[in-house]
């Protein structure tokens, strides 16, 4: 690995194709959770390599490489869906299509949950500790926030999904 | 919670191949740009060119030549033929001057960012104003009040390549 990212820092494209190449389905379905479609998930996908590919020489820490593209990973989603929402503000009937396009899509309840009920930050949190197994003290880096303020955020989430996921049983029953 | 969130974020299907070619493309983007990306001179230089500009660089002009070089870079950013004409009547402007300048200013374009380097284009262009409209018609000696706003601007621009340096 840190032979790889040696190489990838001085422009090696195969090496960090072979590097990046490990965390594609990761990558992906991070993206997934927050923007709940394919194409945008793809598109989150490519914007995740070209940023993370320019900004190799930032990272110090080789063995962190997964972490740091996951980081680059949830910016570039959060980004997206920030200006797909200036789109949307014009463009009301896009908003609709998309909420359609989900509704084909059939989900558990506790994905459905979590890419429906959570906020951004919440989505973030609950994926970096429960999908990626990041400690919180990991979670507190990449976030950039206090591990307290993590933790309360994860509890809130947490209580929010298992809340919406009992909603949800009652009026399936 | 923690198994059953793994689980399930696990089975959102992943199109493998489409990811895949979707994350070269992304690397091929970032290398096309990289490539683009301007050449950066060393510091020294660039405070040299600086140092150039800020203390010599309209007087160094002169006037004959700036029909060949209405298009270049000096007159698209900074002044019109005719402002030049007008604040440099009595000065003659030889290729050579002209192309050094030019040249000067592209180091300046390729290492200053886009804002600085307008901002640093404007205050020539302000400079250029005040070299206009000196009162002392030789165009040598400057009044108090232009000699303070000359200074005032020269000392915004250094400010922009101090900021490059640092």
């Amino acid at each position: 690995m840190q032979k790889l990212v040696k190489k990838a820092r001085k422009g090696d494209k195969l090496a960090f194709m072979a590097l990046i190449e490990e965390y594609e389905d990761a990558i992906y379905r991070t993206a997934y959770v927050y923007v709940k479609n394919e194409n945008d998930a793809l598109d989150v996908a490519q914007e995740t390599a070209a940023r993370a590919f320019s900004r190799i020489s930032s990272l110090k820490e080789p063995e962190y490489f997964k972490t740091w593209l996951i980081k680059i990973t949830i910016n570039a989603s959060i980004d997206l869906l920030r200006s797909k929402k200036k789109i949307v503000q014009l463009q009301p009937e896009y908003h609709e299509s998309i909420e359609r396009q989900d509704e084909n899509i059939p989900l558990s309840l506790t994905l459905r949950s979590l890419l429906d009920d959570l906020t951004e930050r919440e989505k973030g949190i609950i994926l970096l500790k429960y999908y990626h197994g990041h400690t919180f003290t990991e979670i507190s880096t990449i976030m950039e926030m206090p591990a307290g303020s993590i933790k309360s955020v994860l509890y809130r989430a947490l209580h929010k999904m298992r809340y919406q996921m009992k909603e949800e049983d009652i009026y399936e029953q | 919670m923690n198994n059953k969130v793994k689980e399930e974020v696990d089975h959102i299907k992943v199109p493998k191949e489409k990811l895949h070619q979707r994350i070269e493309l992304g690397v091929d983007q970032a290398e096309l740009k990289d490539k683009n990306k301007k050449r950066k001179a060393p510091k020294w230089i660039i405070g040299l060119v600086a140092s150039a500009m800020i203390a010599a660089a309209v007087w160094s002009l002169g006037g004959s030549s700036l029909a060949d070089a209405a298009e270049s870079l000096f007159t698209q950013v900074f002044v019109t033929e005719e402002t030049l004409k007008e604040a440099y009547p009595e000065e003659e402007v030889t290729s050579e001057g002209m192309t050094a300048i030019e040249g000067q200013l592209q180091i300046l374009e390729q290492n200053l960012s886009e804002e600085d380097f307008a901002e640093f284009s404007r205050l020539l262009e302000e400079q250029t104003e005040i070299l206009k409209g000196m009162e002392d018609e030789t165009k040598i000696n400057f009044t108090d009040e232009e000699s303070e706003k000359v200074e005032e601007i020269q000392a915004k621009m250094q400010k922009i390549v101090g900021d490059l340096l640092d």
